[in-house]
């Protein structure tokens, strides 16, 4: 009776010990808080996705995140941050990545996810009506936990998410891809040109070819101004990663190689500036050498004819 | 007889080193007229630009580390043209420099328009950067990207860098820079420009 006693505490303690590390997890939330001056946005959807993981020494993307070479850097700064968030959303809508968790506002703009475990979560935002106008809400990143200035860390996060007011008066938009390399000392890796998708609402609408011969830039005009517009490039280059932009009209598609460069093949001479100059000195001293020549013979000559005529 | 003979001789060498600064000069004279007409030939095939209609963001802008656009021409890639009224200069700029670039127009040589540090050289033709050292301070410098962004400059300071000065010619203290070889060809006459504030056109 003892012996299972102690087998039956056993079990319980084994069993206490699994689920703690999973209770754990399994304990944020995060809550959208969705206003547009002051009022609330009610019915609005919003989803979240669990895009990496803290691996102790930085984010890691997650599957199937991790395939789409995104640069995630810890040193990034809150426009990178965002930066990522759109270029991860824009994949996700392109390849139909199901969500983790879908959620509407409630009556007070309000959409809480939970059982979160800790990570980096992507949240995106469909389009939303509120009275005449129509609010796009912008990807964000959200961590779980979130540590407060204070060093505390929160499990539940709540975060409004910024937006811009779709302008009623445009029929129709332009949108704009310009592609940038980061890759100083490695610019020999570059492909000749990358393809570009422009998406309309998540699906693909166009694919553009950028190369040297357009400047690495194209331009969609009279797109319908109803949709939601973005853009992502459809193979990152090998070595590459990439951060998808948009300020304005225009995406910028960033592509970073953060290898060092090869080192140079020879030792290079002491770097001198490039000749520029015709060959203009040697004109005098040619003409002038000459002339003294010319001077002295027609002298010696004239001097030797002067004796013989005495 | 021998004192002729002698005579003989110094006339013949002086008039052979006579004929060779006649043909090196001669020569000179030919390659800079040929320069002027090659750029001139360039500057009119580089298509008109207009700058970027109003409302948008000129690219640079939004991100100044871009490549700089390029324009092709006879197999050659042009970021703009160079205008610099004192001198009554326009000329085409390629986007990278070689001696055989630079035989037919200026080049660029370090940087970009779109943030300091930006060095154009080009040969001391008079038709290209040959007259720099007439240069005044307050004189205006205009670059014209290859899409059509416009960026004033004054030049700021005129001065003249020892062949190994590489440096200090890149130097982004500057946003502007052009230079050639003084006549010597062991120097460069530097003109440092600064971008006029405000001026820029988009």
């Amino acid at each position: 009776m003892k012996k299972r006693v102690l087998s039956l505490l056993f079990c319980i303690l084994i069993l206490l010990t699994a689920a703690l590390p999973a209770f754990a997890a399994e304990s944020g939330s995060v809550t959208v808080m969705f206003y547009h001056d002051g009022k609330p946005v009610a019915d609005a959807s919003f989803q979240i996705y669990k895009a990496a993981e803290w691996t102790g020494s930085g984010y890691s993307l997650l599957e199937p995140f991790s395939k789409y070479s995104v640069r995630l850097a810890d040193e990034s700064s809150s426009e990178e941050w965002k930066a990522i968030a759109s270029t991860l959303a824009s994949y996700a809508a392109r390849d139909g990545i199901q969500p983790l968790a879908s959620g509407v506002t409630d009556a007070d703009g309000k959409a809480l996810f939970e059982g979160l475990s800790d990570g980096l979560y992507l949240v995106t935002g469909a389009a939303a009506e509120l009275d005449d106008l129509t609010l796009l809400p912008r990807p964000m990143l959200v961590t779980v936990p979130y540590t407060s200035s204070n060093g505390v860390k929160e499990y539940d996060v709540t975060t409004e998410p910024k937006y811009e007011v779709q302008k009623e008066t445009d029929d129709t938009i332009v949108r704009r891809a310009l592609k940038i390399w980061k890759d100083d000392g490695n610019e020999a890796s570059r492909p000749k040109d990358v393809t570009v998708q422009l998406l309309c609402d998540g699906k693909v609408f166009d694919e553009q070819v950028l190369s040297a011969s357009n400047n690495w830039a194209y331009t969609w005009e009279g797109l319908d101004a109803a949709h939601d517009w973005q853009l992502t490039e459809k193979d990152v280059p090998e070595g590459y990663k990439v951060e998808i932009t948009r300020q304005d009209v225009t995406f910028t598609v960033t592509n970073t190689n953060d290898n060092p460069p090869p080192p140079p093949t020879d030792t290079p001479n002491e770097p001198t500036l490039p000749q520029t100059g015709l060959l203009w000195w040697p004109v005098p001293l040619l003409g002038g050498t000459g002339a003294l020549l010319l001077f002295l013979g027609i002298f010696l000559l004239l001097r030797k004819k002067d004796g013989a005529d005495a | 007889m021998r004192s002729r003979k002698g005579a003989a001789v110094l006339i013949c060498a002086g008039c052979l080193f006579l004929s060779a600064a006649l043909a090196l000069g001669g020569y000179n004279v030919w390659d800079d007229s040929r320069a002027a007409h090659a750029a001139a030939e360039a500057m009119s095939l580089l298509p008109d630009t207009k700058p970027p209609a109003e409302g948008y963001v000129p690219d640079y802008v939004l991100n100044p580390d871009m490549d700089m656009p390029t324009v092709e021409i006879d197999g050659y890639l042009y970021i703009g043209k160079i205008t610099i009224p004192s001198l009554e200069l326009e000329l085409p700029v390629m986007d990278t420099w070689d001696y055989t670039r630079m035989k037919t127009a200026p080049c660029r040589y370090s940087g970009s328009v779109y943030v300091p540090g930006f060095v154009i050289c080009a040969h001391n033709y008079t038709s290209h950067f040959g007259r720099l050292k007439n240069l005044s301070e307050g004189d205006s410098v205009k670059f014209t990207d290859a899409v059509g962004n416009v960026f004033n400059y004054e030049v700021a300071a005129i001065e003249t860098l020892a062949a190994t000065a590489v440096e200090e010619m890149k130097s982004d203290n500057w946003d502007l820079t052009l230079f050639s070889c003084n006549i010597s060809g062991q120097a460069r006459v530097t003109v440092r420009c600064r971008i006029v504030k405000g001026e820029s056109e988009k």
